[in-house]
């Protein structure tokens, strides 16, 4: 109290009891929202159309996909399945998986990937350890839902596709809405596997997870990212 | 009398700064009864503030129209004799500086004017990133005909708008970078527009 003494005097003298603007306390919510390279920063695409699900998604792809002259791809995929364990409020590191310990050369990423016959928006997998066989896959798998609903047997069977392709503990799956409905509700409470997430929360928390990362933002990734935000904005967190 | 409106640090920020811009537009939508679960308890206050920060900003920005419109209109409306004020009361609801009318559309301030009972004068000042600090006038008679219509008049500072108004030009009140607003083409403009009422 005896620290704001001067504070509120001044408050006092001025007449002006409205809070003091401190703009730091946006930076814990969204990272460094003065940094050029935060997608605040950037404009989305404004091309008078709005992009459709499987448009979002070949394009998040394209920004993750591992490139043999750099780990960008790679630690956008770390920095992004962080984002989403964070987003569910899955905070205990031990039950993670982790793409930065993928084997060298096995982190593959995809839009559309065939799973039996049916094709999940986007998989990454990777093998972690010395061998490729079941006990070493790793399987995070993404359903991404932009003004879609869920079908009743879509979620059921990405989960058997990943149980049967990975052991315990070797799969993870998500589902980014870009809103909860009461049909959404059901079917998460019928598929407990799966972690609910938002759009903006997991935009929120990967813009946070890469301003750890070395800036390297050539190509459009964040205006991609701002896109997807300004497409799923207007719903919270 | 001063001519130029120095914006407060949170208005600044807000007009000049797209990711303040983008987290308090964010922080605003949110409803009192939602919590994002991405959070810790350590960081949960972090939350609570974030909606403060937004709410003053804000706040600074109808205390910054508020100035603005002083600045603006005051001396104009007084030399006219526009003095009486319609009681909040009687506005529009879609006319009161409740937050989110400032925040989404513009601080107004309605007079009544002689030659009728509900005979107005309608005043409004709002403030845009790109086009800076604008005015908005419409007058209507008792028999709610406007007394601005775009077919009879001709303002040189002002262009038509929606809904019967006209607008301040949009270099009229641009913000400079040290969030500085010279107000006096946008006064320029008020005078003329309300001299065109008064003939």
């Amino acid at each position: 109290m005896v620290e704001h003494l001067p504070v509120l005097n001044q408050a006092a003298l001025n007449a002006d009891w409205a809070p003091m603007y401190f703009p730091i306390v946006l930076a814990s919510l969204y990272g460094d929202i003065s940094a050029g390279r935060h997608f605040f920063s950037m404009q989305g695409l404004d091309w008078g159309i709005r992009l459709t699900e499987p448009q979002v998604t070949s394009a998040l792809v394209h920004f993750l996909s591992p490139a043999v002259y750099s780990d960008a791809g790679a630690r956008r995929c770390a920095a992004l399945v962080r984002a989403l364990y964070r987003a569910a409020g899955r905070t205990d590191v031990r039950l993670r998986l982790d793409p930065l310990l993928a084997t060298p050369g096995t982190l593959r990423v995809a839009a559309e990937r065939r799973t039996g016959n049916r094709r999940i928006d986007i998989a990454l997998e990777w093998c972690q350890g010395p061998s490729t066989d079941k006990t070493s896959r790793r399987l995070v798998l993404i359903e991404c839902k932009f003004d879609h609903h869920i079908t009743s047997k879509q979620l059921p069977a990405y989960r058997q596709y990943a149980q049967r392709q990975t052991a315990e503990g070797g799969y993870a799956l998500f589902l980014l809405l870009d809103r909860r409905t009461s049909r959404t509700t059901r079917s998460i409470a019928r598929n407990k596997d799966w972690q609910p997430v938002t759009w903006l929360a997991v935009l929120r928390c990967l813009e946070q997870e890469l301003l750890q990362e070395p800036d390297e933002e050539a190509g459009g990734f964040a205006s991609l990212r701002r896109t997807i935000w300004n497409m799923a904005n207007g719903r919270s967190f | 009398m001063s001519q130029t409106l120095t914006l407060p640090a949170s208005v600044c920020d807000y007009m000049l700064k797209p990711g303040v811009r983008a987290a308090v537009d964010h922080l605003l939508e949110q409803k009192s009864d939602h919590f994002p679960i991405d959070l810790q308890w350590e960081s949960m206050l972090d939350y609570h503030d974030g909606l403060l920060m937004a709410a003053k900003v804000r706040r600074d920005y109808v205390a910054t129209l508020h100035s603005a419109w002083g600045m603006i209109w005051k001396e104009a409306l007084v030399s006219e004799g526009y003095v009486l004020e319609v009681p909040f009361a009687d506005y529009p609801p879609d006319a009161l500086p409740s937050p989110k009318m400032v925040w989404d559309d513009a601080l107004y301030r309605i007079y009544s004017l002689p030659g009728g009972e509900n005979a107005s004068l309608y005043t409004a000042v709002a403030l845009f990133p790109n086009e800076g600090l604008v005015a908005y006038i419409a007058a209507e008679n008792g028999s709610e005909k406007s007394l601005l219509s775009a077919d009879n008049v001709r303002l040189k500072g002002w262009i038509p708008d929606e809904s019967n108004y006209w607008r301040t030009r949009c270099s009229a009140g641009k913000v400079d970078s040290d969030g500085v607003v010279d107000v006096s083409a946008l006064i320029t403009a008020v005078r003329e527009a309300v001299g065109v009422l008064r003939a």
